[in-house]
């Protein structure tokens, strides 16, 4: 007799409705909302340097697209790869039509009240171009999908970048070329930026708590059978698209007027693949993961730019390094030699520890050393969560021991380097073809960027998160290395 | 008026006449069993009725209404609904979960109400739970409602399906061998529940199935296919000794 599987966490609501309970609950959400907002805008945001103000409205911004991004691939299943499409439709609509109307002084009303009706209308283009978008895909499935998607993405990219309002531009209109639209007023707030964050992961989580969003999953598990369980397959992908769609045209249309500008090269097709990444990164179908992903991915991305220029010939004596290191590693554990969990424990444990706070330390002072005091004490504080929940979980210990071992032998690799690179220098035909190549961060930066998402998807290939939401028990599960995709797992 | 009249039911796919020339009747309250060897143009006949393939020519009628051609999801809507023969539920979701997909054939909800969560779309989730949950208990299944589909146990997941297909509240429902791959235990419980479907849900029920002790003693009528054609049509006793029946398939009398 086989074991009665173990449960998995119901994406439905478990809660028995409540009139009271429920209002309760949705006026205080609001409040909380709102104010921490009001406090936000009041108190944070005229602390901000320009580059905080950057990083925060891309990081957001990008939140924002890999949930909506995720609404079509991760819980509906739709593998579309022409995301920056809709981005671009949202902005470039929001932008010309402020150039248009209100810049010229057309149209009288205040700012933020214009910006909002902007939005709307980034959501309704972008949703347009969803629905053009989400038609073909009923006959599309897999891979051919994400090709016709691309395509799509490719081909609006394509008309911007031509639409200087010459000759050749489609009904004369000037959308500014390849320089892009130019001369939006600067009207987004930060805190339209994190609203429109919030609202996007509040109305998706809404949807797959209800039962409406099962019927988008269940075209995600198996269309057919979706199909002949009374699911309208058809119109549910079309509304995955439509709604995914309106929502970048919403980030687009605040990315308009904060940049001041719509480049089309902000809108190519690498963006859609960093929202693709992310995604898959965060675990398709989990929206907190999505989100997390999104504004992690896009603060590394930007964090990159601050790592120090390194000699090519040190470099290569890094990795050199980390080769040895690891072979010397799989040598030890083939010969059992290697023993995290014998008499060196203590060692490791206590190594681990010291680089637990070490790291935290390390990440406080290095974390924008041109930062603001709000970034730099959020940053200091999101670290001290993650030591803190590492620390509280039953299997601290173990991983203790390991990332020890670990830090252990960066040290190494760090420390070792000097001893290899020297002897390297005295080799003519290294020299030669090195010479004195300094490596810039800047260059490096896509190339680590991609190193960390290669390892990432080596590690967990079902994503960070999986199908599973944020919660604590989550965490406990996850340092404990017990997070399977099912209980056999 | 019988429940579900097919008539003259053909299809090709190029060169090759998967099914031709099928008629039948089921009425009210039927067991009907449809068999054949394999190839025979079962499934074929189960996707024509439910609207996955459109045949190419013949006409099925559901209560009277002309349902050729219409999408799956219509047939379904009308109150036709089916399993599969390779199981098809939606495996990352729980048992649970997947219930609520075929209640959900009847929400009342709009899209709004769900994205912003307004009490409506939670009282109706919360109503389909308890409906999917009450028929789990039917089937069996509810120690393992929050259990994710895949990890069941084949027998369960095939009893999943059926109830999947129950959530709908279809008056016909349509099995694709529903028995294959269970032990004799197994096959004799579902038989019990296939019948509890017809006498306490009043649902109308035709089968695929293989084995022949299975359809003989749960079918009250039954269609024999063979090579697409239709060689027999009668009571289980008459099936049993129909010599063409016998030599497309049975091989000797059972």
């Amino acid at each position: 007799m086989a074991a009665t599987p173990a449960p998995v966490a119901s994406v439905l609501d478990s809660a028995k409705f409540h009139a009271g309970r429920f209002w309760t609950a949705r006026f205080s959400s609001f409040a909380v909302v709102g104010l921490a907002l009001y406090a936000f805008h009041n108190f944070v945001t005229p602390n901000l340097g320009i580059y905080d103000v950057r990083l925060i409205v891309l990081a957001f911004l990008f939140g924002t697209l890999a949930v909506s991004l995720n609404l079509i691939n991760g819980i509906t299943g739709q593998f579309s790869i022409g995301h920056a499409a809709f981005y671009l439709i949202g902005a470039i609509t929001a932008g010309k039509l402020t150039v248009t109307f209100y810049k010229t002084g057309i149209v009288q009303m205040p700012g933020t009240l214009w910006l909002l009706v902007m939005v709307f209308a980034g959501a309704a283009a972008a949703a347009v171009a969803g629905l053009i978008v989400g038609l073909p895909s009923l006959r599309l499935r897999g891979d051919y999908l994400a090709v016709a998607t691309l395509g799509f993405g490719e081909i609006v990219n394509v008309i911007q970048r031509n639409q200087d309002g010459g000759k050749q531009s489609i009904a004369g209109l000037d959308l500014g070329g390849a320089y892009g639209l130019q001369g939006v007023p600067k009207l987004t707030e930060i805190w339209f930026v994190l609203l429109l964050f919030i609202v996007t992961v509040a109305l998706t989580r809404n949807l797959i708590t209800c039962a409406h969003g099962l019927s988008f999953l269940a075209v995600r598990e198996d269309e057919l059978a979706a199909d002949a369980t009374g699911v309208n397959a058809t119109r549910t992908k079309v509304t995955a698209f439509i709604l995914g769609a309106a929502i970048a045209g919403m980030a687009g249309a605040l990315y308009a007027h904060y940049n001041g500008s719509v480049p089309p090269d902000d809108f190519k097709m690498d963006t859609s693949f960093i929202l693709v990444a992310m995604v898959v990164i965060g675990g398709t179908g989990s929206i907190t993961g999505a989100a997390a992903a999104g504004i992690t991915l896009k603060l590394l991305e930007e964090g990159l730019r601050k790592v120090p220029a390194i000699p090519a010939i040190d470099l290569y004596a890094l990795i050199l390094l980390a080769i040895a290191a690891f072979a010397g590693y799989r040598a030890l554990a083939r010969r059992r030699k290697l023993n995290l969990d014998g008499k060196l424990r203590p060692i490791w444990v206590t190594l681990g520890s010291i680089l637990c706070v070490f790291v935290v330390w390390l990440g406080y002072k290095n974390y924008g050393s041109d930062l603001s005091w709000v970034l730099k004490v959020a940053a200091w504080v999101f670290m001290a969560l993650l030591l803190a929940c590492i620390l509280s979980t039953s299997s601290r210990v173990a991983y203790l021991a390991r990332f020890g071992f670990f830090g252990f032998c960066l040290a190494l690799i760090v420390l070792a380097k000097p001893l290899v690179a020297g002897p390297l220098r005295g080799i003519e035909p290294v020299v030669e073809l090195v010479g004195q190549t300094t490596y810039r961060a800047a260059d490096l930066r896509w190339a680590i960027f991609s190193l960390a998402l290669v390892f990432v998807m080596i590690i967990r290939p079902q994503g960070v998160f999986g199908h599973h939401e944020f919660s604590w028990t989550f965490v406990k599960r996850f340092f404990a290395g017990r997070v399977g995709e099912g209980a056999s797992a | 008026m019988s429940v579900l009249d097919v008539q003259n039911l053909t299809i090709r796919f190029g060169g090759l006449v998967a099914v031709n020339n099928v008629s039948f009747q089921i009425e009210q309250g039927d067991l009907f069993g449809l068999i054949g060897p394999n190839g025979a143009g079962k499934t074929t006949v189960f996707n024509m009725v439910t609207g996955v393939y459109r045949p190419t020519s013949g006409s099925v009628k559901f209560n009277g209404r002309e349902i050729t051609g219409l999408s799956p999801n219509r047939v379904a809507g009308l109150g036709i609904c089916r399993t599969f023969q390779n199981i098809r539920l939606f495996s990352a979701l729980s048992v649970l979960e997947n219930v609520v997909i075929g209640a959900y054939l009847r929400h009342r909800t709009s899209l709004f109400s769900a994205l912003t969560y307004l009490p409506p779309a939670c009282k109706e989730t919360e109503r389909l739970k308890n409906e999917a949950m009450r028929l789990l208990e039917v089937m069996d299944l509810s120690n393992v409602a929050d259990a994710r589909s895949a990890d069941l146990p084949y027998g369960k997941q095939r009893r999943l399906e059926i109830a999947r297909a129950m959530a709908t509240q279809p008056e016909l429902l349509l099995l694709d061998e529903p028995a294959a791959g269970m032990n004799p235990q197994e096959k004799e419980d579902l038989q019990k529940t296939v019948r509890r479907l017809r006498d306490e849900f009043g649902k109308t029920v035709l089968v695929i199935e293989h084995d022949m002790r299975f359809v003989m003693n749960l079918c009250e009528k039954i269609v024999v296919l063979d090579h697409g054609e239709e060689i027999a049509f009668g009571p289980p006793e008459q099936i049993r000794n129909d010599p063409k029946v016998i030599e497309a398939y049975l091989g000797e009398p059972v």
